[in-house]
């Protein structure tokens, strides 16, 4: 279980563009939850991903794993746990290295960084069968570097080199809005499979709002730094498009219309 | 043959030098001027040991282990002192400047009849045995290099330099890799020095102003010309270029090049391998 408790965080302090986000924040992540987070630009989606990911550290409140308090701790450190994709999928992999040594460096997360060779003979079966799930035909190129994949294939390579380890907590951060729509859905389907089979809790920023319907067991509508929505479980299923843009609208009147039209 | 012999010496102590620059250039992706007085720490610590009665080959291991040190010193005010990493370097190479000024009590050091690793017993002291030695030498580094580069700890600090991020995502301490490899360069550099200092039989204060440059120029020539090669690798090209480097400059001078063009030969140099290196790059996008 993973919970937020009383986060606050404020930007451009002293300055005129002082800015109160979060105000007593709190989210439990329950184990198994894949969490869709959406909200409009400037919600706070992307900085209560980098709160949970330790990018840095909330002005107050408190973050814990597993009754664990982990506010403190390193981005380094917490990471041990966590498995995270980017947006940009150049951010998953080094362009440089091949994707066995890409797979390899990944693989060797839970381990201590020590002498021992890098890339191990032994895993290499292992590798080419998670690539070959991906139907991408990745698994015939074990030694093409990295930078000379296309972005959703490097995309793809992102998502198993960030779940190779089974980590505690999968963080999505919109992972497949750079991508071209046919790809993009390839990418969210394999993550659905993954998130499945190996059970990792999972929290997902997206832009999508078809994505956040279709996918995960609880959604999460974020606005202006507060939780303005969380449903799960059935009610989250019987959730339409239509049914969330009226719940959105409703809640938010002002100027809710245009940002919502941004990302319908 | 005693020019092409005393070329390929020095290339090949150059060849170190190369394979320092090539860690924090290419691979740490860190222009580290430090190196420029990391070579002249290497040569100072070994004379100064050497004229005190340290047998020569522990001498070269203190100068490295020096150059270790100045590396983690550069390391350290970038990562804890968040200074950009071209002032890092200055900072530190002028104050090794002193440095090496205190260490020596004296701007140079003759060796001249002093005892040295090309004339410790086992080897004999001809222009080709030296050669050979010097060959050895940087081969073993070589060979360490490429394997540490290939260990889970080496190859965290190649991925430092291309992309930080996934370093920090997989559990690794980007601060400390980079410290870690600041200090393989520089102390592959102090080592060069300690071992020109010897073959030149004396160190001098200056002697290591332009070994940026060097460096870079050797670095940059060898991936050039071995781009689309395969089978050569980064460090092997390093040596490579840093060999070619001294043929070319070596045979200029001996063709009575005056040395005031040296500098200037240098820095023509390096923009013309960076000019051959973009246009070679374009023709491979069209």
């Amino acid at each position: 279980m993973i919970e937020v408790r009383k986060a606050c965080q404020t930007f451009n302090k002293n300055t005129p563009y002082y800015l109160e986000l979060f105000n007593n924040l709190s989210l439990t992540i329950n184990d198994g939850d894949f969490i869709s987070l959406i909200g409009s630009n400037g919600a706070g989606k992307s900085t209560l991903l980098n709160m949970l990911a330790g990018s840095f550290m909330p002005d107050s409140g408190e973050i814990f794993f597993d009754e664990k308090n982990v506010t403190r701790q390193k981005e380094y450190v917490r990471a041990k746990y966590i498995g995270r994709v980017f947006q940009d999928p150049k951010m998953g992999n080094c362009p440089d290295m091949s994707i066995r040594e890409n797979l390899s460096i990944a693989y060797n997360k839970m381990k201590s960084f020590n002498l021992t060779r890098g890339v191990e003979r032994k895993n290499e079966p292992f590798f080419m069968e998670q690539l070959e799930t991906f139907k991408m035909g990745l698994e015939g190129f074990l030694s093409v570097r990295a930078g000379s994949l296309s972005g959703g294939q490097r995309q793809a390579l992102s998502l198993l080199m960030a779940t190779i380890t089974e980590p505690k907590l999968l963080l999505l951060d919109e992972h497949t809005a750079a991508l071209d729509p046919v790809t993009s859905k390839t990418v969210m389907e394999k993550t659905k499979e993954i998130v499945e089979t190996k059970k990792i809790t999972t929290f997902m920023v997206t832009h999508n709002l078809n994505y956040a319907i279709e996918y995960g067991n609880r959604l999460i509508l974020l606005h202006k730094g507060e939780i303005i929505f969380d449903v799960c479980g059935e009610e989250k299923k019987e959730l339409t498009k239509r049914k969330l843009l009226d719940i959105f609208t409703s809640s938010v009147p002002d100027d809710a219309l245009s940002d919502i039209m941004a990302f319908g | 043959m005693s020019f092409t012999v005393s070329i390929l010496q020095q290339g090949l102590i150059y060849g170190i030098i190369a394979l320092g620059v090539y860690i924090s250039y290419k691979i740490l992706d860190f222009p580290d001027l430090t190196v420029d007085g990391s070579f002249t720490l290497g040569a100072s610590v070994a004379a100064i040991s050497i004229i005190s009665g340290v047998d020569p080959w522990v001498a070269c291991v203190l100068a490295l282990t020096c150059g270790l040190l100045a590396g983690i010193i550069t390391g350290l005010l970038h990562v804890y002192g968040k200074i950009t990493n071209l002032l890092c370097g200055i900072i530190t190479m002028t104050a090794l400047y002193s440095v090496n000024l205190v260490i020596m009590e004296r701007p140079n050091i003759s060796l001249a009849g002093q005892p040295n690793i090309f004339r410790s017993g086992f080897f004999g002291s001809d222009a080709i045995t030296r050669l050979i030695l010097i060959a050895i030498i940087v081969l073993i580094i070589k060979l360490i290099l490429d394997w540490f580069f290939r260990t889970k700890k080496g190859m965290l600090i190649r991925a430092v330099g291309s992309n930080p991020q996934l370093v920090t995502s997989i559990g690794g301490n980007v601060g400390t890799y980079k410290i870690i490899g600041l200090s393989i360069s520089n102390g592959l550099v102090a080592f060069a020095g300690s071992l020109m200092a010897q073959l030149q039989n004396f160190a001098d204060v200056g002697m290591s102003s332009g070994v940026i440059i060097l460096g870079l120029i050797s670095v940059i020539l060898g991936i050039t010309i071995s781009k689309g090669l395969k089978f050569i690798s980064g460090s092997t090209a390093s040596i490579v270029g840093a060999v070619i480097y001294q043929a070319v400059i070596g045979t200029a001078l001996y063709l009575g090049m005056p040395t005031a063009f040296l500098r200037l030969t240098m820095a023509t140099l390096l923009v013309t391998i960076l000019l051959i290196g973009r246009i070679k790059r374009e023709d491979t996008l069209k």
